[in-house]
């Protein structure tokens, strides 16, 4: 024993050493030493079953909880567009001051004095300048006894910041805000009616904004978003859902341009001749839709209050009136159809015609002697369409007109639209069918009206009128579309380009001619209706309805345009007052839109870039070309002029206008007093 | 080793296999635990994946490369002292040349890529171990007293070098990994045959001496209390347990899927290095944290089959030290990562991003590589020579089948 250290002997019978360590003993080391490591990873699969399944609900609404939270989101209200994408109405969110007054006045919720201290006068002294309310009447909303009141809907953002700063600044109690959608017209009254107005809550009220509010309506959301531990918003989670939000863009069919042209010769018109009430209409013949629409009396969207609602309306499609002479080419279409008449057929005008108990007149009371149906037309002669009328009967009469849409709704996607009056045929007496082939004893709108022309116009088709072009979802999805969209054929072809060969004689030397434009073919008819009274029963002495319908170019038409004048002082005739406004109006849309003249004078189109939204008024002294034989014209000094009556001017000499930027002329070429050639060119500069 | 080891015919396929799963596995979760943060401070996604591959391309070259070597070479060979050397050499230039990160001098920038001499300290250390105290070994006594105070050059050597290195590394300031490097040590000389005796010792020392640190200094008392209950003060000192432990119970049964886990978006800190498989348990869940943990116990069973079937008393240790090592580190760091054990900074092999940690580890899995190969063919010649004594005595026949049989072998 004593031995065996000393002597290490490799004799397998000598007894081991007390401190002998073996590769073996080591082994059994290493064996403990994973064992306890197998210990520590058996804990950690213990401890994750702890963490990850027993509480694993538990920790992953504490996860979330931490990186999620609640964001409101607001969604403005959908834009209205034009055609080209112009704005019309744009929408941002905008805030509105709510006042607990208990609060302010430092009372309990159920209206218990808490604090003595009550701020009410010091709030109203330093919110009224801001709020522009008056600070007698901010103190008495502010010491109301109740909880909640609106104190200003949708602030601008500037003031809205001043009065956040001092509600925040003098830790005033009870201000709340809610954001709301602030609805902008862009271009003030221009298709005021049309596009309506939207009033609190941005409920839609009248208009597009009514008829379509469910597409365009704002809204609030609440959205669960992902953020990091900086506070940043995780975009992945909420992108789903605002793809699904309904806002969406509503495309109109209208033409800022025309729309612009139409609202301006209202608004002279109006001037010029105190009409009650005026509306023009500008159509698509081909398609039905809609391009200009305007109406007076008319008001500013934006601010919707300050006028009368009477203003509101929109003329267009929801009054009604006896049309008059404008009536006479769908009679006379009834006629071409039936056989009864053809444009040769020769009718004996009298100047008067009786039936039954009544005498009909033509407008000045003379005969023609025997003409071709055509010049009844062409001349609006009230004997030869009675004759029409009587020959047609109450049932046909009423029947085509029901089929050309009197009578009932058109249908177009506005609110508010009229139906009109059209007799039953079986309630019908003599009279009351002689005066209807000259367009009496009917209501119409000038929609229905411009509608019924645009099937003669378009070789026969009665079209669904229509002005939403579009609907496009925020992804760029096409929601709806508006199209053209025939509700019946109402004319042969030929029927049509018969009636658009007279009435295109109207406007070319006929009752007409106040309308024409040189160089384009244009087709139309006047129309003068004495407006029934306000009673109901017969006519408003004095009062005259004068309207223009036409369309252009005559024999292949791309404008169909309805004016209509209510009431106007002084000269009542249509074709004094509405056909110079259908010719103007007319001449620059022609211009803008750089629609060919028709005749072969080897004329060049162009286009009208100018912004009509700086135009300047028309100085008082307008010159004019000075003819100096054979075709040769003196060029006036056109400087301070605009773009249109440049235009005009020059239209008459059928010399073309080179136009440069937009607002009024400031230099020319050739100079003034120079002596051009019909059918040159003229640059002219304008800023 | 005839047998077969598991469904693997040899322990090294059953490496290969691991590390390489390991390798994609991490590669897969350093990506996504960190994309959040260098999109944000680099503009680069894949910042921290492409070094991730770098590293692995470089570990995996090293490894292959090591497994080839005859390590009792390179353990009694000058390039040991070089190697180790070199390592303690680096570690002493981290004071003056070290850059700081997040208040700690750890590592040492050579243009782009960056050394953490700590990390390189826990192989160096084993491969001494294994060396000096493989010769200990061989004379089959416990390490005693006596030896330790007589001065035994090998036993000193080792001493030193770990404690040395250990109160460096503690300067850094890091007490976890120095913490571990004296660990290691300690681990090693058990091994070796440290005397139960001076086990008891150590033992009793741990016992006595930690209390009375945490006792000592209040911020360890509260470390320990937050460990403990890290929901006591979530927001500040437990915010990181708090954050590990939501990132691990939010992932439940299968997980939210690669990429998807909400805590790499700034909610864990060190979310790809230290925490990286709290990250993996958010994505992958229960079942991809146990084939995680499966993944580590066959890489230990592995290290613990080639140590056992090791004659040689050096290769036996460097194998078992490096095994205890990678093995004891992973367990640690999950222990950590899941609150069973205080947070030190361990990282975990292959799951945590570590550039010299991971090509470290990876010239020590060579090292194990070439014990076992080593072992084979030593093995496989004794056999032979076996054989052949078989065939002096027996005659020209059998001798000729044997060496057949040899060579098919």
């Amino acid at each position: 024993m004593n031995t065996s250290r000393k002597n290490p002997s490799k004799d397998r019978e000598q007894k081991e050493p007390a401190d002998l360590y073996t590769l073996n003993m080591a082994k059994m080391r290493l064996g403990w030493l994973f064992l306890i490591l197998g210990f520590v990873f058996f804990g950690v699969v213990v401890w994750l079953f702890y963490l990850q399944i027993w509480r694993g609900d538990d920790m992953k609404r504490m996860a979330d909880a931490q990186s999620t939270f609640k964001q409101e989101i607001f969604f403005p209200r959908g834009k209205i567009l034009d055609r080209n994408g112009q704005e019309l109405a744009v929408s941002i969110m905008s805030d509105t001051l709510i006042v607990n007054p208990w609060a302010l006045q430092g009372k309990s919720p159920n209206g218990k004095q808490l604090v003595r201290e009550n701020r009410t006068e010091e709030a109203a002294r330093k919110l009224a300048p801001v709020l522009g309310i008056k600070q007698a009447k901010l103190k008495e909303i502010f010491n109301m006894n109740r909880g909640f009141y609106y104190v200003k809907r949708q602030m601008e953002e500037p003031c809205a910041q001043k009065v956040r700063k001092i509600i925040k600044d003098n830790k005033f109690k009870g201000f709340t805000y809610q954001k709301e959608s602030k609805r902008y017209y862009t271009k003030n009254s221009m298709a005021a009616q049309v596009l309506g107005f939207v009033g609190t809550e941005d409920r839609g009220r009248a208009g597009l904004e009514l008829s379509l509010d469910s597409i365009l309506k704002s809204m609030r959301s609440e959205n669960t978003v992902q953020r990091d531990a900086r506070s940043h918003v995780l975009s992945d989670n909420g992108e789903d859902d605002l793809e699904k939000i309904p806002l969406s863009t509503v495309y109109l069919t209208l033409d800022s341009k025309m729309q612009f042209v139409i609202e301006d010769a209202l608004d002279d018109a109006m001037a010029r001749t105190q009409a009650k009430s005026a509306a023009i209409i500008i159509m698509d013949p081909k398609t039905g839709a809609i391009l200009a629409m305007g109406s007076r009396p008319t008001f500013d969207p934006n601010r919707y209050w300050k006028y009368p609602a009477e203003n509101w309306r929109n003329r267009g499609i929801s009054f009604i009136y006896e049309p008059g002479s404008i009536f006479k080419p769908i009679v006379g279409c009834m006629g071409l159809t039936e056989g009864i008449i053809t444009p040769d057929t020769l009718i004996k005008d009298e100047g008067n015609i009786r039936v039954a108990d009544r005498v009909i007149k033509n407008w000045n009371g003379k005969g023609n002697g025997i003409i071709p149906f055509s010049d009844v037309i062409k001349y609006s002669i009230n004997t030869g369409m009675v004759q029409l009328g009587m020959a047609l009967g109450a049932r046909r009469e009423i029947e085509y007109s029901k089929n050309f849409g009197f009578g009932k709704k058109t249908g177009v996607d506005l609110p508010g639209e009229e139906a009109g009056i059209l007799y039953q045929a079986k309630n019908m007496y003599d009279p009351d069918v002689a005066t209807f082939a000259i367009g009496q004893g009917l209501a119409a709108s000038p929609l229905q009206m411009l509608r019924a022309i645009c099937a003669i116009a378009n070789g026969g088709e009665l079209l669904q009128p229509y002005i939403v072009d579009r609907v496009i979802s925020p992804n760029g999805e096409l929601i709806k579309k508006g199209g053209k969209k025939v509700i019946r054929r109402v004319l042969k072809p030929e029927v049509a380009a018969e009636m658009r060969t007279m009435m295109e004689s109207v406007v070319d030397g006929g009752g007409g001619k106040t309308a024409a434009i040189k160089g384009y073919r244009i087709a139309g008819k006047t129309g003068t209706a004495q407006k029934l009274a306000e009673s109901g029963r017969g006519y408003g002495p004095g009062q005259y309805i004068a309207s223009f319908v036409g369309f252009v170019p005559a024999d292949n038409p791309q404008y169909a345009m309805l004016v209509m004048l209510d009431t106007p002082k002084g000269a009542f005739y249509g074709s004094q007052v509405s056909a110079p406004i259908f010719r103007d109006t007319l001449q620059q849309i022609l211009v803008a839109k750089g629609v060919q003249p028709g005749s072969s004078e080897g004329l060049t189109s162009f286009e009208d870039e100018k912004d009509k939204m700086d135009k300047k008024k028309i100085p008082v002294v307008v010159p004019e070309l000075i003819s100096t034989g054979e075709g040769k014209w003196k060029i006036p000094d056109f400087t301070g002029l605009d773009i249109r009556t440049v235009a005009a001017i020059l239209a008459k000499g059928k010399l073309v206008l080179l136009p440069e930027g937009s607002g009024n002329a400031v230099s020319q070429y050739p100079k003034a007093g120079a002596e051009v050639e019909q059918g040159s060119r003229v640059k002219v500069s304008f800023r | 080793m005839r047998k077969g080891f598991l469904i693997w015919d040899t322990p090294e396929n059953a490496i290969y296999l691991v590390v390489i799963t390991l390798l994609c596995v991490g590669g897969l979760n350093v990506f996504s635990a960190s994309f959040v943060k260098t999109a944000a401070e680099y503009g680069d996604k894949y910042y921290y994946l492409m070094r991730y591959a770098f590293w692995a391309v470089i570990g995996l070259f090293l490894l292959i490369l090591v497994s080839k070597c005859d390590y009792k070479k390179i353990l009694n060979g000058s390039s040991l002292k070089l190697f180790t050397g070199f390592c303690f050499l680096l570690l002493l230039c981290v004071p003056f040349l070290g850059t700081v990160v997040n208040g700690a001098r750890r590592w040492l920038s050579l243009g782009s890529i960056s050394l953490q001499p700590s990390e390189l300290i826990k192989v160096a250390e084993v491969m001494l171990a294994a060396g000096l105290l493989g010769k200990k070994m061989s004379k089959e006594r416990e390490i005693t007293a006596r030896e330790i105070f007589a001065f035994d050059k090998n036993i000193l050597c080792c001493m030193l070098y770990s404690l040395v290195a250990a109160v460096f590394i503690l300067f850094q300031p890091d007490m976890g990994t120095a913490a571990i490097v004296l660990g290691v040590m300690v681990v090693m000389f058990i091994l070796a045959g440290l005397s139960k005796k001076w086990i008891a010792v150590l033992g009793g020392l741990l016992i006595l001496v930690v209390p009375v640190l945490v006792v000592k200094a209040s911020y360890r008392m509260k470390r320990i209390k937050v460990w403990l209950d890290p929901w006591q003060d979530a927001g500040d000192t437990g915010y990181q347990m708090v954050q590990s432990r939501l990132a691990i119970g939010s992932g439940g049964w299968t997980g939210m899927h690669w990429g998807q886990g909400g805590s790499k978006f700034f909610y864990l800190p060190e979310a790809h290095t230290d925490f990286a498989f709290a990250v993996f348990s958010q994505e992958w869940g229960f079942i991809g944290c146990l084939f995680l943990i499966i993944a580590f116990i066959v890489l230990a069973w592995a290290f613990l089959y080639i140590a056992c079937n090791t004659r040689d008393k050096q290769g036996f240790l460097l194998v078992s030290g490096v095994g205890f090592l990678i093995v004891g580190q992973a367990a640690a760091n999950m222990a950590m990562v899941t609150g069973l054990l205080p947070v030190i900074g361990v990282p975990l092999l292959f799951i945590s991003y570590g550039g010299t940690s991971m090509v470290m580890n990876m010239i020590a899995i060579g090292l194990v590589l070439s014990v076992c190969r080593k072992e084979r063919w030593e093995r496989e010649k004794e056999e032979r020579r076996k054989n052949v004594r078989v065939v002096v005595s027996d005659g020209v026949v059998r001798k000729r089948r044997s060496v057949q049989r040899g060579g098919r072998r």
